[in-house]
């Protein structure tokens, strides 16, 4: 499945490691970058280096990459997620936003990218919920204005002050003239019924704004060679990846201040970002939508067979997920290797019955679990019942999940005449035997022998996650193997073997690294990010599988700071 | 939200000022309330049902001009001499790299292939948009300023926002999204909608106007300062979202609707269940075609690759 080509082809044997070149100081006034010839080492209207080498699937901490000029691959304009523009909202005004009353994401590779062109009925649904979030927003303007009184100060000063403060947490950079004047425009006209209704007309254009719906990061036209980002911009990455949301007012001064110019800086804000409690949502998001847990949000059991199973239940399995995910990485130690073994979690609510414990006196005390039973994310129900069917396990899907997720190796789909119903459930069979014929048939076994022995090491576990020893009326039989992989082949008994195997494995430290650049770019990393992966993948490495190394490698890398035309 | 404010109507304001707001019980079934069939314009409505259906309850029995309608078409009894009824279809199409089943949405009422490019990744494999448009915004586009809307997309768990959940395009790579709510659909629809024998245009739905439309001139504004600060091929999405701008400023002059076959609508149920979603939006797509808002109206029934039987309709 893997390409082992790339590891002996000579012409990458040669030149230096990869760092990441950062450009000197960026202005922070709202304007647009400096030309390429900014970047560093690049060349003037050159191209960066080539590589060669397409990063997808692969682990390239070991491998010689010509890094020695900046590259970055094309960044298409995305609109804010769902989760994004209410987090925005949130932090920015205190209000809830009801995600369904927004466009629905699109989804790319695992998570959510909104990269296609608006229709009419989209801008609809951001006017009016721009509209009913100023409503409730302004509904006391005195929070909104920083101080001004609009009965001393008069209307006009206070409503100046607010379009330039507010403008620019809204925006998240800077408004120039020609939006200043329209947003005063604005005000002007709509302020005759009173000062609040234009405070609350300019909010809901605020929030209707381009700058505000999209992810905009302003490029000269034409500018082929990778250039820098300027520092608003950088510090909207910086606060999306890390918190899923705006940038507060202190990130904002340091994108102002030419703080965010050089790694020093970056690697400043970005470990003060992760010290904040938003971090939670960035990491506890990451992991969920990840290994396709939010997709339980769409998935109903067979009340027949799991009546315990509702959307409370799902959403406390989501719950579970994203709590253990930002203790492990941003209370704990850090590690991916706990991430995928620790025989502990947080479950809540319907989950405590599930698992078969009780809830601790502690808020921030994980529950410690039977660790012949349990080890990290991958035993945990949110996993398991997110890859199973509505009445029985699915050793496929949790195959497939792993070589997926965990590898980042998926496997061919099917052929499309095949029937890809799984079997009903029998009395009497276990789903080891009904799965059987996948190895038997030659045209099935070739790609099923590389799922269906991964997914068997999960049979403890039913299709919501609860620990089983007995399955149709036989012992639960989790003997497994893996083939195909790096470094992870050969037998295991059950999951919790399996999840030490994958904890130690190479392969899955590079496909996390992976993972962390689609969550961050909301694309897949492509040739021109060979040097990008690289660098992120080199310092899980050398940390031994430390995750918040990464995620500071990651915002120092030339996919972080540069941007580039197709 | 609360409605702290008063000067302005909010959407669902609106509507209680017009009397339609409170209603919980489905909407009346206003194609029967006219008798003025001969007066309707020619309209389309597309429905879309992924995975086919449970063959034998579908298929008429008996022969092509005289034949019994199976349980799941049987509702259209009373039309069935009206009714053409296609069978035996096939999509081909080529560049298959993701699953079949997950392309042959897209190609459905485009007749148009997938794009051979890499804005996503399914499971692994590269996937794009379609590369024209589906039939129903051609014929949407043909006929557009005779009613308010040129066409009314609808969905029920329709999925996220991708090649394997979308069948309406307007045009390449410009996929339209369904509207998942029959309220916030049926809201949009009626917002400023005055029944045919109403008092005439409210005041304050009036200057909610005047409003609204100053808001989307900033915008628009601003759409147009920032088109040349993106790069070239991101340029369409800035136009098409001008386009949908210009598309909506057009609609807040439009305050009442032409045909005269239009009684008060009463708000479909909040009810999120399954079974009433479907059917309120149903119930949507008729009121609109009776108030003569639109003349195309699609609905999409599931994701495109859906792998379960609706939960009230074990049957199909």
């Amino acid at each position: 499945m893997r390409p082992l080509w790339l590891f002996s082809t000579p012409s990458m044997l040669a030149v230096m490691g990869c760092t990441a070149t950062i450009g000197p100081p960026v202005d922070g006034q709202g304007g647009d970058v400096p030309g390429g010839s900014a970047s560093g080492g690049s060349e003037q209207g050159g191209p960066g280096s080539t590589t060669g080498v397409n990063p997808i699937g692969k682990d390239l901490s070991t491998v010689q990459l010509d890094c020695s000029k900046p590259n970055v691959g094309t960044n298409p304009l995305r609109r804010l997620t769902r989760s994004e523009y209410a987090h925005s909202v949130r932090d920015l005004l205190g209000g809830a936003v009801s995600s369904d009353s927004l466009p629905p994401d699109e989804r790319v590779g695992a998570f959510p990218s909104n990269m296609a062109p608006v229709a009419a009925l989209d801008v609809e649904d951001y006017l009016e919920t721009a509209s009913q979030v100023a409503l409730a927003a302004t509904a006391n303007t005195a929070a909104l204005l920083g101080g001004c009184d609009p009965v001393k100060q008069g209307n006009s000063a206070c409503a100046d002050r607010f379009i330039a403060t507010f403008g620019a947490k809204v925006q998240r950079r800077p408004l120039d003239e020609a939006e200043t004047s329209a947003y005063k425009g604005l005000f002007t006209s709509q302020s005759a019924v009173s000062f609040a209704n234009g405070i609350r007309v300019v909010l809901e254009a605020m929030l209707s704004s381009p700058y505000f719906l999209y992810h905009f990061e302003p490029s000269l036209a034409g500018a082929l060679a990778p250039s820098p980002l300027d520092g608003p911009a950088r510090a909207a990455r910086l606060s999306y990846l890390l918190w899923g949301s705006t940038p507060d007012d202190a990130l904002l001064a340091a994108a102002q201040s030419g703080a965010l110019g050089n790694a020093d800086g970056l690697r400043a804000q970005a470990t003060r970002l992760l010290a904040d409690p938003r971090a939670r949502d960035a990491v506890g998001t990451f992991h969920v939508d990840w290994l396709g847990v939010d997709e339980l949000d769409q998935v109903t059991k067979d009340p027949k067979i799991f009546p315990q199973y509702d959307a409370s239940m799902a959403a406390a399995m989501q719950a579970e997920t994203a709590r253990f995910a930002s203790y492990v990485m941003l209370d704990g130690d850090h590690r991916l290797t706990t991430l995928l073994t620790a025989p502990y979690s947080f479950p809540t609510g319907p989950l405590l019955k599930l698992y078969g414990v009780t809830a601790p006196a502690g808020t921030n005390t994980p529950i410690q679990l039977d660790p012949t039973q349990r080890a990290g994310l991958l035993t945990q129900p949110g996993f398991l019942a997110a890859h199973a069917h509505a009445n029985q396990t699915s050793p496929v899907q949790r195959g497939k999940a792993i070589r997926a997720l965990l590898f980042c190796t998926p496997p061919t789909p099917p052929p499309p005449t095949v029937n890809a119903v799984a079997p009903d459930p029998m009395p009497g069979t276990s789903t080891r035997e009904r799965f059987a014929l996948h190895t038997k048939e030659a045209t099935c076994a070739a790609c099923h022998a590389l799922l269906d022995p991964i997914g068997f090491g999960f049979e403890h576990y039913d299709a919501i996650g609860a620990f089983r020893s007995d399955d149709g009326g036989k012992p639960v039989d989790a003997k497994g193997n893996i083939a195909g992989t790096d470094d992870a082949d050969g037998a295991f008994d059950g999951a919790v073997e399996l999840a030490k195997r994958l904890g130690q494995s190479k392969q899955v430290a590079a496909c996390v690294s992976e993972k962390w650049f689609e969550f961050a770019f909301g694309r897949a990393p492509a040739e021109a990010d060979a040097c990008s992966v690289q660098a992120t993948q080199k310092a899980l490495a050398a940390t031994g599988g430390d995750l918040r190394e990464l995620l500071l490698a990651l915002v120092t890398t030339d996919a972080f700071l540069l941007q580039r035309q197709p | 939200m609360r409605n702290a404010h008063q000067h302005r109507p909010s959407r669902r304001r609106a509507l209680q000022m017009l009397g339609l707001g409170a209603a919980a019980a489905p909407f009346v079934p206003l194609l029967n309330a006219s008798g003025q069939e001969a007066a309707y314009p020619k309209r389309l409505v597309l429905i879309y049902t992924p995975h086919g259906t449970i063959y034998d309850n579908w298929k008429p029995t008996g022969s092509q001009t005289s034949f019994t309608l199976g349980p799941i078409l049987s509702p259209l009894t009373p039309f069935q001499s009206k009714l053409n009824i296609l069978d035996g279809l096939q999509i081909i199409h080529s560049a298959v790299r993701a699953p079949s089943h997950t392309e042959g949405i897209g190609v459905l009422w485009t007749a148009s292939n997938l794009s051979a490019g890499n804005a996503f990744n399914f499971q692994g494999y590269p996937f794009d948009w379609v590369e024209g448009p589906s039939v129903d915004q051609v014929i949407a586009k043909s006929i557009a300023g005779q009613t308010a809307y040129a066409s009314l997309e609808l969905g029920v768990n329709s999925g996220s926002n991708g090649p394997n959940n979308r069948m309406i395009y307007s045009a390449a790579r410009q996929p339209v999204q369904p509207e998942t709510s029959p309220s916030r659909a049926f809201g949009r629809l009626f917002a400023n909608f005055v029944p045919p024998m109403g008092t005439g245009p409210d005041p304050a739905l009036e200057r909610a106007r005047l409003e609204k439309k100053s808001v989307l001139d900033l915008v628009s504004g601003q759409l147009s300062r920032v088109k040349p600060r993106v790069p070239t091929a991101d340029q369409q999405k800035i136009d098409a979202h001008l386009t949908a701008l210009r598309d909506i400023e057009s609609r807040l002059g439009t305050a009442a609707p032409s045909a005269v076959s239009c009684s008060k609508p009463m708000a479909p149920s909040a009810a999120t269940d399954v079974p009433t979603v479907w059917a309120n939006q149903f119930d949507v797509i008729a009121a609109a075609l009776a108030c003569n808002l639109t003349r195309v109206a699609t609905l999409q029934l599931r994701v495109g690759d859906n792998r379960r039987s609706p939960p009230h309709l074990a049957q199909w």
